[in-house]
């Protein structure tokens, strides 16, 4: 196992794989020695309650941002064509105002899902999207959950083996915070009329054994950043239209860190460069 | 523009095909097709657009209304779309060329899934059975898609139209996983032999009994390991 920002997680957790059978195949069963504890394949019906949680982690997580799933965007967008990979733990070692928080069944003695990370697969061997973080760290703290979204996204890419990722997340979104902690992200687009919320950026970078390692939080693993040459205002529409257009007359574009919250605004540091090339 | 290709059909002989799909996707699709041997999308004369491109977003907004007509409360919300099947994925269909721009008329979305063995339809929108087999024959040709794999509900008509491919493998006959557990996941090989067979409307093949109980006793039999076909 490697290091991690909160290694006391391994003590209450453990992973599980919603993917289809075929998936499972492609899968690492022990990304970095952390053995999956639980498979859970879709097209069995003896599953449906851990579905049910699964909708309910993702409610918890989205529903005031109001972009919850719907089961068969689960089950079509996500279950099918790629997988779920996430933190769960056993139904008897929740709580009684947890089992109620979750709608635990009564009957029900299976995993229950703390955290999940969902990717598809793209065209390109070896890309894959992500279009789902949820952890219940804030809903739970109790838990000492730190760190439970950007380690279930780190082991999730790791078990897949993923070469190159894309995402898209708003200019607004917490989601950053945990998405640079993978390092600096090239720009696909910085302005996207195309998705429900016009102010969303679409990221993408090549993945290597080291960035996952600092995103999950192991201190020997390093992450190079560029300076940043401007900061955005992440409600700053005209700035983010004109990113765009250099987008597409061929400039290459980088979010280099995190957002800076100050002053009740946040920026975000860009650059104009690549990120720095790894060997 | 692009020269429409002559489909066999009378109802697709006014439209042109197009194709949605990122430029790293496309080079994918092209590498695919180079070793396919297959016709890609760019050799038919299809329209190109990158989904990227802030000048697509009518285009796309189109689609997603031919979506909201076809699924109704099961239309891909607009980060669905973008997330799940733009961005990781290529769409292709049919339009007639209005005054501005193309006006889509048939849309087949697929998404890749982790076998590489199939691909996803994530969107089968048509007007018709027959242009639905223009769009499925010439799709699949077009985006290099061998085998497709099918999400939908017992008794929907495009269940008719995709068995015109051949004999559908099916994966699961009663879902929970789904809002409605009486989906049906299939698949179906859609090579170049399986095209010809679609576009020659083979009549529907006979379905089994499809009530609550059966379709139960039907998905235990899937996962007992039987290997159940539609023919």
């Amino acid at each position: 196992m490697i290091p991690t920002h909160n290694d006391a997680l391994f003590t209450q957790l453990s992973p599980f794989l919603v993917a289809t059978a075929d998936a499972v195949s492609a899968a690492d069963p022990a990304p970095w020695g952390l053995a999956t504890r639980w498979h859970l394949d879709p097209q069995h019906m003896r599953h449906g309650t851990f579905f049910e949680l699964l909708q309910r982690l993702d409610q918890l997580t989205f529903g005031p941002e109001g972009m919850p799933m719907d089961k068969w965007v689960f089950y079509g967008a996500a279950e099918l064509p790629g997988f779920i990979y996430g933190f769960a733990l056993d139904a008897a070692q929740l709580t009684v105002y947890e089992r109620s928080f979750m709608n635990v069944p009564d009957a029900y003695t299976g995993p229950v899902p703390l955290s999940m990370y969902i990717a598809i697969p793209m065209r390109e061997p070896g890309a894959w999207f992500g279009h789902n973080l949820a952890s219940l760290n804030r809903q739970l703290p109790e838990r000492r959950l730190a760190h439970l979204g950007s380690i279930t996204k780190a082991f999730a890419m790791k078990a897949f083996g993923c070469r190159s990722f894309f995402g898209a997340t708003q200019w607004q979104s917490n989601a950053l915070f945990i998405h640079t902690k993978f390092g600096p992200l090239g720009l696909a687009t910085a302005y996207t009329p195309a998705h429900s919320i016009p102010a969303t950026l679409t990221y993408t970078f090549a993945v290597d054994d080291a960035l996952l390692r600092a995103a999950a939080g192991d201190p020997a693993a390093l992450v190079a950043r560029p300076a940043p040459e401007l900061w955005l205002d992440a409600s700053d529409i005209d700035t983010m239209q004109a990113l765009q257009g250099e987008l597409e007359a061929g400039q290459r574009l980088t979010l280099v860190g995190p957002p800076m919250d100050a002053g009740g605004r946040r920026r975000l540091p860009i650059a104009r460069r690549l990120p720095i090339a790894r060997r | 523009m692009a020269v429409a290709p002559a489909f066999d059909d009378p109802d697709s002989s006014s439209l042109v095909p197009w194709i949605v799909c990122r430029p790293a996707g496309r080079a994918a699709l092209d590498a695919q097709g180079a070793q396919m041997g297959a016709q890609m999308g760019a050799q038919m004369g299809a329209q190109m657009i990158d989904p990227l491109k802030v000048a697509s977003a009518p285009f796309l907004g189109r689609l997603q209304a031919l979506d909201r007509a076809t699924y109704g409360p099961r239309a891909m919300p607009s980060w669905v779309f973008y997330d799940c099947a733009v961005v990781p994925g290529a769409l292709f269909g049919l339009a007639r060329v209005g005054t501005d721009g193309l006006e889509p008329v048939t849309l087949l979305g697929l998404i890749p899934m982790v076998s590489r063995q199939a691909e996803l339809v994530v969107a089968l929108c048509a007007p018709s059975a027959s242009l639905m087999r223009a769009t499925l024959a010439h799709g699949t040709a077009a985006l290099g898609c061998e085998r497709l794999t099918l999400v939908t509900q017992w008794g929907a008509p495009e269940l008719d139209v995709l068995a015109g491919f051949g004999p559908l493998r099916l994966h699961t006959a009663w879902t929970p996983a789904h809002d409605d557990p009486r989906t049906v996941t299939c698949s179906v090989a859609t090579d170049a032999r399986a095209r010809a067979r679609l576009l020659s409307a083979p009549p529907p093949p006979v379905w089994p009994n499809a009530n609550d109980h059966s379709l139960i006793a039907l998905q235990a039999s899937i996962e007992a390991g039987d290997v159940i076909e539609i023919v």
